[in-house]
């Protein structure tokens, strides 16, 4: 006589249950919106290196109705990776340096101030339309 | 005595690796999102592909790239790999190799694309 095998039983949908298990699947599927603009990126790149009409059209497909949505979609999912990760950077950094404890705000405000300089510094890089 | 450091898994590096490419999504990837995705199409900033390919083609763009994008694709493959266990789908050896592999030869072929682009 055999035993039955103790089979774990679980949703496959448990994540659905709790707010913060739905928070935490939309967090991992943020970087899903990281792969796909990495290789839209590495794209655009292969297109800038076949020639001007290329990489043309792979810049006028951002002002395309999907491009902007799908731009939308992938900035929402960034924002929370960001505002995830710069959260949990202060927690996986040594905590206390030289014998003294190292304050997490100015690590999580730092961390914002990076992104909005470079989120800057990439804008006058391109600059301004031509009027 | 205490006993030597050895190397027994593998994690503590693919960890870092996707530490990594967290902070590089958050500082250079997502400022491109919102220049390129966004204020590009708002009319902010300027949609002549001279400007992007200027900066693209520099050195410093290319450089910028060519970190931050595999190491993008690396965190992105890790979250997917760790969220395969998460929707209950299975994930083997096989399966672990497929996932980081494809990570690996998207930023190869990447690191091709963005090398020609110096000529």
């Amino acid at each position: 006589m055999s035993r039955e095998p103790y089979a774990p039983s679980m949703p496959r949908a448990w994540f659905l249950r709790r707010a913060s298990e739905r928070r935490y699947m939309l967090r991992e599927a943020s970087s899903l919106a990281v792969a796909g603009w990495s290789l839209h990126l590495l794209w655009g790149v292969r297109c800038l290196g076949a020639g001007p009409e290329p990489f043309a059209a792979w810049l006028a497909g951002h002002t395309h109705p999907v491009g902007v949505a799908l731009s939308s979609l992938s900035l929402g999912l960034l924002l929370l990776h960001a505002a995830t990760w710069f959260v949990i950077t202060p927690k996986v950094l040594p905590q206390v340096v030289a014998g003294r404890r190292v304050p997490a705000l100015p690590m999580v405000v730092g961390a914002w101030a990076v992104t909005v300089a470079v989120t800057v510094a990439l804008a006058w890089w391109i600059g301004a339309p031509d009027a | 005595m205490p006993e030597p450091v050895r190397w027994t898994h593998h994690e503590p590096l693919r960890w870092a690796l996707f530490g990594a490419g967290g902070v590089m999504a958050a500082w250079v990837l997502m400022p491109l999102v919102v220049v390129l995705g966004v204020l590009m199409p708002l009319g902010v900033v300027s949609a002549e592909p001279e400007a992007w390919a200027a900066a693209i083609g520099s050195p410093t763009g290319r450089a910028v790239l060519a970190v931050a994008l595999p190491l993008c694709l690396w965190h992105a493959a890790h979250r997917v790999y760790h969220g395969l266990h998460d929707l209950q789908l299975p994930r083997g050896r096989w399966v672990r190799a497929a996932v980081y592999g494809a990570a690996v030869v998207a930023s190869v072929v990447g690191w091709g694309w963005i090398g020609s682009l110096g000529g």
